[in-house]
């Protein structure tokens, strides 16, 4: 990849400060204020309605806010209109503009700048060999497959070395194996360019797999920020919780490291400085024994029936049926374990370290849905 | 079985002799265009081209034909920028009254030109418009224009506005973004409504048979005196050579289409092989 | 909810999508075009001066000319003549919709049945006429039906007559002609119609025990009922007002209300006579319009590429 310095950008901050966007009915973007870092690769997630497309094309300049500002690089971008703003974006279908070739849609940016036409020729061939597609440059839009439609989009996006990158929904119209295989590419340009990144998408794992930092929007607020392994393992709240990853939810009270479930009376520990009215366990960390199996001291235990044994390869999932009718699910390794049978009564336990109390703030909401990708099972 | 079989050969006789009356009688004017007598016989006797040469040889008919052709190119014109404004109003703009400026625009080709062309008669006899090329131009440009805003405007409806979001982001302003990616996808469109206007308006006799007279006359006119007054042969003659443009405008489209198709299946192929 | 996207043209500025427009606000919105809005303008312009002043004019005209009143109407309602060209031209009218639906609707029906090649066939049959200039196909019928042309001589050489016909200068070339010329505006509706409709229903209820023929009137006659009225609103609409047809075809006794108005103008030049029958002809083509679209989309069935 001796090119992909041609492309390399010096990586700038971008600041969101205080952003409102209303609409008739609903607040698309609700005072939400984040900084990207220079050279970071920060995705947006969220289910559709979330606000986060909105807050992305705020940035680019496509919608304006009805209150706060935008700032990239330090330069107030408020007033900037999209044409000026110099921000590389890859709109959700590609937005390739079919009249034209491979070429000159990469060439379009550059020409905008009025740059040299040699340089122009050289710097689209440099872009195309990045994203290698250098021989396909004479083909129409219509003449690609849609991963290569995906790479001229990145190509039309960086050649003219924005200060950041964004991308909105990018892979939401390729089949899984495609979609895997530009996250690494993806990934890989973010790390041989240096430019801020800042990624739309509603796909937990894809957010999971590629960015440095998750900003989790719900209903046009900014819900949590972090990195993966933040927002995975110490969640900020239930919705949270269940929208990255699988969780175990219970719903109740917490006090002086003691959680009680309300539904059923049955009291946890957890760890003392914790606070709120849903506890997340999360699968993995939740262990099965046969029943009357002497546990290490302090673990929380429940009882349950197995419902279901799913063989994942690397592992199994098991489904428990609990006594009130809730469900748990265990996810354990193949190996040196007991593997439980359907309608077998065992025993689930876990570390009261890895249980966390979070604020619940699903149930206030009942009609939001963590979306199609969430993956989310409640025990709760 | 049998009945269904009675019923579709009765439907395809049907079917076959409609499409002999749609399209024969279209036909029977080419022979009769070079029959040689004064008397027009099908199928002629002796052949000539003398109707073709008092076509080309009467200045009554060469100016009607010119004339009609100055009319066409600028009714084309101005229904093309016309047109392209309104549908974009249309499309993307607002304004008051939706449905009221809706109705008009299409107004033009439901209204029976008769009663259009009375109307404007009496107008253009007022302002002394009766027998001038802007006169034609004016009245044929209302009749042709709603072809080109529907066209347009539906083209523009199917057209992705994100492209045009994408060209600013990278770099084009508002009327860069114009003229680089919004115009050349609508441009087969516009070609489309300007096709139909062109045609809308050479082929126009009722509101310009209003408006003719010796001194300016177009070419459907005086056919239509070719075969009011009492029959000229010539008419055959002209007839032939619009036919003749016709189908040669037909065969073109469908050359385009086809070529189209399959530069489409190779693109298809290509893209699956790479 | 769904996810607000960028809006159809960018948003001009805040202060134009601001939250909550006050109702003056909207009020504004409503009345003043915005940035696209104003390309309306040119053509609004163009057609209130070239299409809709001159038909105020005349409709003034109509009860002004010669001097104020209703007089021009009751000249026409009150004489036995002007009431016989108007039952001449719905007559007319009627007979060309009523064959036009006849030979129409098996060819569109065939044409939803046919192969592919065959179906372009049929569409180009359709399409060629529609295309050829007016005076070209009237001129071309004046050739076939005159006392020595092709269908005299042919229905003379098989022996089913023995002389010629009239078939022109009187009703039947008119119904002739006209029919030839609405034909296409009658085939593409109601193939339009036709296409869309789902044949496996046909096939279900002949699967449930309808005959054939029972299952084609239950079933698919109804569903293509749309086509069929718009055809017949739009062929009987464009018939009352036809002008080129009548007067090259037909005889002294067909006239059909277009051609007495030209008549008015160029024999007698009784202008807001000539007015108030353009005011009624158009009052009935309006009336019947709006009947049309009740049914269908008039801007649908105008584009599509037709004409």
């Amino acid at each position: 990849m001796a090119h992909t310095n041609a492309l390399a950008g010096t990586g700038v901050s971008i600041e969101i400060d205080g952003v409102v966007k209303r609409y008739r009915t609903m607040t698309a973007v609700d005072h939400v204020s984040l900084t990207v870092e220079p050279g970071e690769f920060l995705t947006l997630l969220g289910s559709s309605g979330s606000g986060k497309s909105t807050l992305l094309n705020i940035i680019a300049g496509f919608i304006s806010a009805d209150a706060g500002r935008v700032a990239v690089g330090g330069r107030d971008l408020t007033k900037v209109p999209p044409h000026k703003r110099d921000l590389g974006m890859v709109f959700q279908h590609y937005a390739l503009f079919p009249h034209m070739n491979v070429r000159d849609n990469v060439a379009f940016p550059l020409r905008r700048r009025k740059v040299a036409k040699a340089e122009i020729a050289q710097r689209v061939q440099q872009a195309l060999d990045v994203v290698e597609l250098g021989r396909l440059a004479e083909r129409r839009p219509a003449q690609l497959s849609g991963g290569q439609q995906q790479r001229v989009a990145l190509a039309r996006a960086l050649v003219f070395q924005p200060e950041a990158l964004l991308m909105d929904e990018p892979l939401g119209a390729l089949d899984k194996r495609l979609r895997e295989q530009l996250q690494v590419e993806i990934k890989r340009l973010h790390r041989e360019l240096g430019t801020t990144f800042v990624f739309v998408t509603h796909d937990q794992e894809e957010a999971l797999a590629m960015s440095d930092r998750i900003a989790v929007l719900r209903d046009g607020r900014l819900v949590q920020v972090g990195t993966p392994v933040e927002l995975y393992e110490r969640p900020a709240s239930r919705y949270v919780a269940e929208f990255l990853g699988e969780s175990n939810i219970f719903t109740g009270r917490c006090d002086q490291g003691t959680f009680v479930d309300t539904t059923t009376g049955v009291s946890f520990a957890v760890a003392d400085h914790h606070v709120g009215d849903a506890l997340v366990v999360r699968p993995e960390h939740v262990e099965l024994a046969a029943v009357g199996a002497t546990l290490a001291s302090g673990r929380n235990a429940i009882n349950g029936t197995v419902r279901e044994v799913t063989y994942l390869g690397s592992g199994l999932r098991v489904d428990l049926d609990l006594p009130d009718g809730r469900r748990v699910i265990a996810r354990t390794g193949t190996r040196g374990i007991h593997v439980p049978q359907v309608g077998e009564g065992v025993v689930a336990h876990w570390d009261p370290d890895h249980a966390l109390a979070v604020a619940d703030d699903v149930i206030s909401d009942a009609k939001s849905d963590p979306g199609p990708d969430a993956g989310s099972a409640s025990a709760a | 079985m049998t009945t269904r079989f009675l019923c579709r050969a009765g439907l395809v006789a049907v079917a076959v002799l409609t499409a002999i009356y749609l399209v024969a009688p279209v036909f029977v004017v080419v022979p009769t265009s070079f029959n040689d007598s004064s008397f027009l016989e099908f199928p002629p006797k002796d052949l000539s081209l003398r109707w073709y040469e008092s076509f080309f040889t009467d200045p009554a008919w060469v100016n009607s034909a010119l004339n009609s052709l100055q009319i066409g190119v600028w009714v084309t014109l101005l229904s093309v920028v016309l047109g392209t404004a309104a549908a974009l109003a249309m499309v993307r703009g607002r304004y008051p009254l939706r449905a009221a400026v809706g109705a008009l625009l299409v107004a033009p080709i439901l209204v029976p030109y008769v009663i259009l062309g009375l109307a404007v008669y009496a107008l253009f006899l007022e302002l002394g418009l009766t027998q001038t090329i802007l006169g034609f131009v004016l009245v044929h440009t209302a009749l042709a224009v709603p072809f080109v805003v529907i066209n347009v405007g539906s083209a523009l409806v199917s057209f992705d506005e994100r492209l045009e979001l994408a060209a600013m982001n990278l770099g084009a302003s508002r009327l860069t973004t114009f003229l680089r990616v919004t115009l050349p996808n609508i441009l087969p469109s516009m070609g489309a409504g300007a096709l139909f206007a062109f045609i809308t308006s050479f082929d126009e006799v009722v509101t310009s048979i209003f408006l003719a007279g010796p001194d300016v006359s177009t070419l459907p006119v005086q056919m239509w005196s070719g075969v009011r007054v009492q029959i000229d042969p010539t008419v055959a003659a002209v007839s032939t050579m619009l036919l003749l443009i016709t189908v040669a405008l037909f065969a073109v489209a469908g050359l385009v289409r086809a070529l189209g198709a399959r530069r489409a299946q190779k693109a298809l192929v290509a893209a699956e092989n790479a | 909810m769904t996810e607000a996207r960028p809006q159809a043209t960018p948003s001009p500025g805040p202060e134009a999508e601001s939250s909550g427009p006050g109702r003056a606000g909207r009020l504004w919105q409503a009345l003043v075009p915005d940035r696209w809005g104003w390309l309306m303008l040119p053509l609004l312009v163009f057609l209130l001066l070239v299409f809709v002043a001159p038909l105020a004019m005349i409709l003034a005209r109509s009860f002004t000319d010669p001097a104020p009143g209703l007089q021009n109407y009751r000249d026409f309602f009150g004489s036995a003549v002007y009431a016989d060209v108007l039952v001449n031209t719905f007559r007319i009218s009627g007979t060309v919709t009523l064959l036009t639906l006849l030979l129409g609707f098996p060819y569109a029906y065939l044409m939803t049945l046919a192969s592919p090649f065959w179906r372009g066939v049929m569409l180009l049959a359709v399409l060629v006429p529609f295309w050829t200039s007016l005076l070209v196909r009237t001129f071309a019928w004046v050739l076939m039906l005159n006392n020595t042309g092709v269908v005299n001589d042919f229905l003379l050489s098989v022996g089913l007559i023995d002389e010629p016909l009239t078939l022109i200068r009187n009703q039947t070339g008119v119904i002739v002609g006209m029919v030839q010329v609405m034909l296409p505006y009658a085939v593409l509706p109601m193939y339009a119609t036709m296409r869309g409709v789902d044949r496996r229903l046909v096939q279900a209820a002949e699967g449930l025990g309808a005959r054939p023929i029972f299952a084609f009137w239950r079933i698919y006659a109804p569903l293509t009922a749309p086509g069929v009225v718009a055809a017949s609103l739009l062929v009987f609409i464009s018939s009352i007002g036809f002008y080129v047809t009548p007067a090259l075809l037909g005889g002294p006794q067909d006239v059909m209300i277009g051609e007495l108005i030209v008549q008015q103008i160029s024999a007698v030049l009784r202008w807001g006579f000539a007015s108030a029958l353009a005011v009624i002809l158009l009052v009935v083509t309006g009336v019947l319009l709006l009947l049309v679209s009740r049914f269908v989309n008039i801007g649908k069935l105008l584009g599509g590429g037709e004409r």
